[in-house]
């Protein structure tokens, strides 16, 4: 039985291990604190492979990921990056956020992502290819603010695509008592909370109020912090840097509480 | 002489007045709210509740909602307490949203509504029972939050197609409100009296179906909000202009013709010093006239969230386009090597390192590389012509509503972009009165500043040379490596007291040059074909775009401001991308900026030229505080 706890909210572990055992890889959609990250450390511990997280950002470039020359002393020697790493042992290779790499990075997986499933090491020369327990998943957040970047389409039909969203308000309830342990009358409230917020990122004036969130105010609340503190510290305070916005999340707050 | 009796009603009234209505006064001012400083919470507030774009609008009368915009009164005293009328504000906005929500009709009775209200805010009926116990009546309370009003827009909707006559609409046509007359010179020009309205009529011979319109001497017509423009167009082609008027009034429909007008100079009554003083230049003297102008800064009041929410819906996709063809321009970075530190190895540097150590000598330790933003460090201020003429069609749409719609996607794209930038829009009535309004001002949030470009009425005329300056002093003391200004307009400087012709577009080019020299870049944007006459003269080569006609979508606007990723470069048919663009700074000394880059087209227009890559240093004066138009003459 599982570790990890996960809340299915579709077919998506089917989906996943369909993809697994079909060799495909796996792009997943959705905005942050959704439980992506959680879902792939679940199906990982499930399918019982080791999982290879690469978190990506702007300055993630192929070097990165492929492995570079260091120097010793006079000498150099090869390093495995992290994706040659999970290529030769086989494991659950994720890119988390792939979107924010640059454009060499990206193009680094499209050899590991169709049929050829091989990588070749220009620096060296070598070419790996990939066993068949080895699968790539990647994330991004598509209506992420700050964020311009897109992936290509010649990168994202590569993959099947998986579409995450905030959960459903009951299943949002369960996952928030189960996580944090507090009692279910608190959870419901905090999923109100949150559909109103949610309202504000809808119009573009908050970033999103994530299940995360909501799991560490149950958190607190559950660790015998007042309810009203616990949601503007949890809550109001690192949903957005604007006092207004910030004054008018904790005015929710306390029409709740 | 006054009677005793008046005498005695006198002290009885003062006395009244001392003990009553003061003191009355008095409490009431102590527990006042107003709306403004909450103004923006409230906003939040009302969009959490209604779950979509709302406006706040501030009105004296007392309703609740329609159907997008909650209403709310300036300020509030009617309650004991401060805290009760603050409170008064919030249950409003948040009964408002839900009434909004949920549709509630029109004769909704609140306090039934409670239980719902519960519902979906628990402590909400607790409040309100809190705050009206502080009212002297609960009734008051209630009456003061008003009812939900009958929308206006169903209202509208109604009258436009009963206005068809039942014939069928054909909206290309309804929206023609300009024409184009034939040009004209000599032309005299009277002042418009005000409220003329019962003056002599024109003219207009009207036979069966045609009418003529054979000569406009001066007399004016009676104005009406009906628009019969369209009616007249044949009539107004034969136009013959001998007089015309010059009035402050808000026109109907617009009637656009060249004139040629005899020499009367307009001096128009100042109103005392308000403003901030700026020069203006005198092509014909040579010099500049001190403190010619005077502009007032306020900002765009109206903030539009159902307008905005709607823009920004309707151009999702362009907006994704764009921001997708400037993802390229916006993350590329360039190699600087031979740095002290760095992620990577500058493999480079650490070959000779080692030739350097085994030949025993001592090795650099500057063997690293990093690569640095293209795009870096640039502050950008759009400038918009909100003149009447901007209430002018271009390909069926009205030329505002293009520039805000164009303008809300460049904002979105801008937001991720650039730091520091900013949107003011200027419009002019007489050199006293220069408006300078700003929408989104450096440093306040995109997303908090854009629902105001809703906000923006077309008014008065285009005198764009204090608005520049203007704008260049806001750009002087921002610590930015390059400063822009970006100008959108229809094309020709001109104002009611003569600024015009010559005079305006030499006036323009000096605040643009004055502007290079301490570091501001220009660029224009002309809506107008015509303003090729104009634009070559004010500014110089690849500093201005002219908006080719027609306009039939705001892609091709906004191409101006981000062109399509084919003509800046592919991304994809590069050959060595890395290599192409690296240029080596060296570490030692002066790498405080990469050296300007190869910078595509998109970057060319917010980033400017290179070679107007200049700083303060030009002014020819030593003194520190050297400014171009405060007490510097060295300009002059």
């Amino acid at each position: 039985m599982s570790e990890i706890f996960y809340l299915e909210s579709g077919a998506e572990s089917a989906i996943f291990e369909g993809a697994w055992k079909a060799r495909l890889p796996v792009l997943i959609k959705g905005p942050t604190g959704c439980g992506k990250t959680r879902f792939v450390r679940h199906m990982a511990e499930r399918l019982g492979r080791e999982l290879v997280t690469v978190s990506c950002n702007e300055d993630t470039s192929a070097t990165d990921l492929l492995g570079r020359h260091l120097l010793l002393g006079g000498e150099t020697r090869w390093s495995d990056g992290p994706v040659t790493r999970a290529l030769r042992s086989g494991a659950i290779l994720y890119l988390d956020e792939i979107a924010e790499a640059r454009a060499d990075a990206i193009v680094v997986v499209h050899s590991i992502t169709d049929d050829r499933r091989e990588l070749f090491l220009d620096r060296t020369g070598e070419t790996v290819a990939a066993p068949s327990e080895f699968m790539v998943v990647a994330s991004y957040n598509p209506g992420y603010q700050r964020s311009m970047r897109e992936l290509k389409p010649s990168t994202r039909q590569r993959f099947i695509a998986l579409e995450f969203g905030f959960p459903a308000p009951a299943q949002e309830e369960s996952i928030i008592e189960r996580e944090s342990g507090c009692d279910p009358k608190a959870a419901k409230v905090l999923v109100k909370i949150a559909s109103k917020a949610r309202a504000l990122t809808e119009l573009n004036l908050l970033d999103p109020i994530s299940t995360r969130l909501l799991v560490s105010a149950a958190a607190l609340i559950a660790g015998g912090q007042p309810p009203r503190q616990a949601c503007r510290a949890a809550i109001a305070g690192p949903a957005s840097d604007d006092p207004d916005t910030v004054a008018a999340l904790k005015q929710v707050i306390d029409l709740h509480f | 002489m006054l009677e005793w009796e008046e005498h005695t009603f006198l002290g009885i009234k003062a006395l009244y007045e001392r003990l009553v209505t003061r003191p009355q006064e008095r409490a009431a001012a102590e527990v006042r709210v107003h709306l403004d400083p909450h103004r923006q919470r409230l906003f939040l507030l009302a969009q959490m509740a209604a779950k979509r774009g709302v406006t706040l609008f501030e009105t004296e009368e007392i309703a609740l909602c329609d159907d997008r915009r909650i209403f709310l009164p300036p300020s509030f005293d009617l309650a004991r307490t401060r805290e009760a009328n603050l409170a008064f504000f919030e249950i409003k906005t948040l009964l408002a949203g839900l009434a909004i929500r949920y549709a509630w009709p029109d004769d909704t009775l609140l306090v039934e509504r409670l239980p719902e209200v519960g519902e979906t805010f628990p402590r909400l009926p607790e409040m309100i029972s809190q705050t009206v116990k502080a009212f002297p009546e609960s009734a008051h309370f209630w009456e003061a939050l008003g009812t939900v009003y009958p929308s206006e827009l169903k209202g509208s909707e109604q009258t436009g197609q009963m206005g068809e006559d039942g014939e069928g609409a054909e909206p290309a046509e309804a929206e023609i409100t300009e024409i184009r007359g034939r040009g004209q010179l000599d032309v005299a020009v009277e002042e418009a009296q005000e409220d003329d309205g019962d003056g002599f009529e024109t003219p207009i011979h009207t036979f069966e179906k045609a009418e003529t319109l054979e000569e406009s001497s001066g007399l004016s017509r009676r104005k009406d909000a009906a628009d019969e423009l369209r009616d007249h167009e044949e009539a107004l082609r034969q136009l013959d202009m001998t007089h015309v008027l010059r009035s402050r009034e808000r026109p109907a429909s617009i009637y656009r013709a060249d004139v040629l007008l005899d020499a009367v100079a307009f001096e128009t009554a100042g109103s005392g010093n308000r403003g901030i003083p700026y020069p203006e230049w005198d092509f014909r003297k040579r010099r500049y006239r001190d403190g010619w102008c005077r502009v007032q800064e306020s900002e765009v009041e109206i903030a539009d969230m159902a307008w905005i929410t709607d823009a920004l819906a309707r151009r999702r996709g362009l907006i994704q386009t764009l921001k997708k063809s400037l993802a390229a321009a916006a993350n590329e970075r360039r190699r600087a090597r031979r740095q002290p530190a760095g992620p990577e190895f500058d493999l480079d540097a650490v070959v000779e390192g080692q030739v350097a150590r085994r030949a025993g000598c001592a090795p650099s330790e500057n063997i690293y590389q990093e690569k640095r933003r293209a795009l870096y460090d640039i502050a950008a201020l759009l400038l918009l012509d909100r003149s009447y003429s901007t209430e002018g069609y271009l390909g069926g749409r009205r030329v505002l509503d293009l520039i805000r719609e164009t303008i809300a996607c460049v904002g979105e794209v801008l937001d991720e972009l650039l730091d520091q930038f900013a949107i003011a829009a200027f419009s002019s009535d007489t050199r006293h009165h220069c408006a300078f309004d700003w929408v989104k001002p450096f440093g306040v949030p995109w997303r908090s500043a854009r629902a105001r470009l809703g906000g923006i009425r077309a008014a008065g005329y285009t005198r764009i040379g204090p608005a520049l300056r203007h704008a260049q002093e806001v750009l002087m003391p921002l610590p930015a490596a390059r400063k822009v200004v970006i100008l959108i307009t229809d094309g020709r400087p001109c104002d009611y007291d003569r600024y015009e012709g010559l005079y305006g577009i030499q006036d323009v080019k000096r605040a643009i040059s004055t502007g290079k020299d301490h570091g501001i870049d220009t660029h224009a944007f002309a809506i107008e074909t015509r303003a090729r006459e104009t634009f070559p003269t004010m500014f110089s080569r690849q500093h201005f775009h002219i908006i080719p006609k027609p306009i039939n979508d705001h892609l091709s606007l906004c191409e101006l401001f981000f062109p399509p990723q084919g003509r800046i470069r592919s991304q994809h048919t590069r050959v060595k991308p890395e290599v192409e663009k690296e240029e080596t700074v060296r570490s030692n000394g002066t790498a405080g900026h990469p050296p300007v880059p190869n910078i595509p087209a998109v970057a060319m227009l917010i980033v400017g030229s290179p070679a107007l890559y200049r700083r303060r240093d030009l002014c020819l004066h030593s003194d520190q505080d050297c400014h171009p138009y405060r007490g510097c003459d060295g300009w002059s």
